[in-house]
């Protein structure tokens, strides 16, 4: 009998440390998804600037520096290597766009040019992605963790490898704050 | 943090609780009808059969169903409001973290939205040409978010699913009704007694009660899960503020789709009025409950970002 009970027991603690482990496989295949995800929407960025460079340009001659500061920036971000080098780039980038915009408020022929309009939106949208596929990753990222450090999991995770996730802090990625304001959005139409 | 999982599994089983309530109440319909009725089980066959079949049907092509009814159209993105909107349905799936739904317009000045799908890979999200044309970018966004939530969340399935159950039987009552009711609103000979006037009376109603009640918790759940979406709780708030002084709200509506809405559209008794009875009566959760709870997670949280 009682060796019955501990059969019971040892088959109990088996079937839950399958499910842990497969619970931690999940999540570590969600925060891959999440951080590959992050990825798509940067290069989506970069294939947007050019365009939008492009339409400025012929309007805003006399403004060069800033045209020229998103360009850089802009292949400094393509080209950057590492998360690091990565994460400034991408800071740099956000940074020239949000002055970029800034001055097309100067320009009326720009601002309701409808071209212009259309690419604010698109870069907002990228922003945004850029942003939420953080954020996403970040909570993907937060749940792993916590299964990972906190009892029972802790037991299975280092036995079988499922390291801790680094999480994109607000100041480490934005000197700025995250309010990225690309222009106004367009107006309601009663 | 947005755990869908935990929120599917209570969503499934609740789900199942009330799909076995509701081909209760159908079956014991069925049953009193033909006990106090012609001989025939006609009614109780006719409630299995429109319980099952309805369930498979609804859960087949439900949605596309609920979408031919409104007239719902693929967006236009070379109209920029269109366009913008298809991006916030991207944004939010992202944030998600699941596929992106299928994205379609109803043609109609009241600001509204819906979702509708057996399952995040067949989900579709429409909003109204009128919410578009009323909301900034942040309140749609929040309102996206919250459909977002119910694809998430999986209430889209059992949305539609209820919707074709509710209106199998409110059909099949009313047919129950007719016959045992002439022309002239008297009731016929013998043959149909009170009993079965009063099952077919109570069919629809009981099945609504239900209905409602758990449509209810899921608005709730789906705003909260928005917020976690967008991290911005006040425009949600904001959206329904104007959606729901908006001066033309939704009428248009087919019976037992109200609660796939974001906003209760005025098609049934309960959401027209306010007051207790009104209240069990209605599809979603009075509008000034759903602002507070919005405003309470702004003034508990730690401050949003400007997403928008």
């Amino acid at each position: 009998m009682p060796l019955l009970l501990l059969l019971g027991l040892v088959v109990a603690a088996v079937l839950w440390a399958i499910a842990t482990y497969n619970g931690l496989v999940s999540l570590k295949n969600g925060a891959d998804g999440a951080w590959r995800q992050i990825d798509v929407q940067l290069r989506r960025r970069h294939d947007l600037v050019p365009n939008l460079v492009e339409t400025v340009r012929g309007a805003m001659d006399f403004e060069k520096s800033t045209l020229e500061s998103v360009i850089a920036a802009r292949a400094r971000a393509v080209d950057a290597r590492g998360p690091a080098e990565s994460a400034t780039a991408e800071r740099e980038l956000t940074s020239s766009l949000g002055r970029l915009f800034a001055v097309v408020e100067h320009y009326p022929d720009l601002k309701s040019n409808q071209n212009i309009l259309q690419l604010q939106e698109e870069l907002t949208n990228t922003e945004n992605l850029v942003s939420f596929a953080r954020q996403r990753y970040n909570d993907v990222a937060q749940r792993l963790n916590t299964r990972r450090e906190a009892f029972p999991g802790n037991l299975i995770a280092s036995r079988f490898g499922f390291g801790a996730r680094e999480y994109f802090e607000a100041s480490a990625v934005d000197a700025e704050p995250p309010r990225v304001s690309l222009g106004a959005p367009p107006a309601p139409r009663t | 943090m947005i755990d869908f999982a935990s929120a599917a599994a209570s969503n499934r089983r609740r789900s199942g609780l009330l799909i076995a309530l509701l081909a209760f109440i159908a079956l014991a319909t069925g049953l009193a009808l033909d006990a106090s009725g012609p001989g025939l089980p006609l009614f109780t066959l006719g409630m299995l059969g429109g319980t099952v079949g309805g369930t498979l049907l609804a859960d087949r092509s439900g949605d596309a169903m609920v979408l031919a009814s409104l007239r719902a159209r693929p967006v236009d993105e070379a109209i920029p409001e269109q366009a913008q909107f298809a991006n916030l349905v991207e944004e939010m799936a992202v944030s998600a973290g699941l596929p992106t739904p299928r994205v379609m317009l109803v043609d109609d000045p009241a600001p509204n939205a819906l979702a509708t799908g057996r399952d995040p890979e067949h989900a579709t999200i429409a909003a109204t040409t009128g919410l578009l044309a009323t909301l900034d970018r942040a309140e749609t966004q929040g309102v996206v978010a919250h459909e977002m939530a119910h694809v998430g969340n999986r209430d889209t399935r059992i949305g539609v699913v209820l919707a074709v159950l509710l209106g199998a039987i409110a059909l099949v009552a009313d047919f129950a009704w007719r016959l045992g009711m002439d022309d002239d609103g008297n009731d016929r000979d013998r043959s149909f007694g009170p009993i079965f006037l009063l099952a077919a009376a109570l069919a629809p109603v009981a099945s609504r009660l239900v209905a409602f009640a758990i449509s209810r918790q899921r608005e709730y759940l789906a705003d909260a899960t928005a917020v976690e979406l967008t991290r911005n709780p006040l425009a949600l708030a904001s959206a329904l503020e104007r959606i729901s002084s908006h001066p033309r709200p939704t009428r248009r509506g087919v019976q037992g789709t109200a609660h796939l809405f974001f906003a209760a559209p005025r098609t049934t008794w309960g959401d027209r009025r306010r007051g207790w009875l009104a209240d069990l009566w209605a599809t979603h959760p009075p509008v000034a409950d759903r602002i507070a709870r919005l405003l309470a997670m702004a003034g508990a949280g730690d401050g949003s970002h400007d997403h928008a």
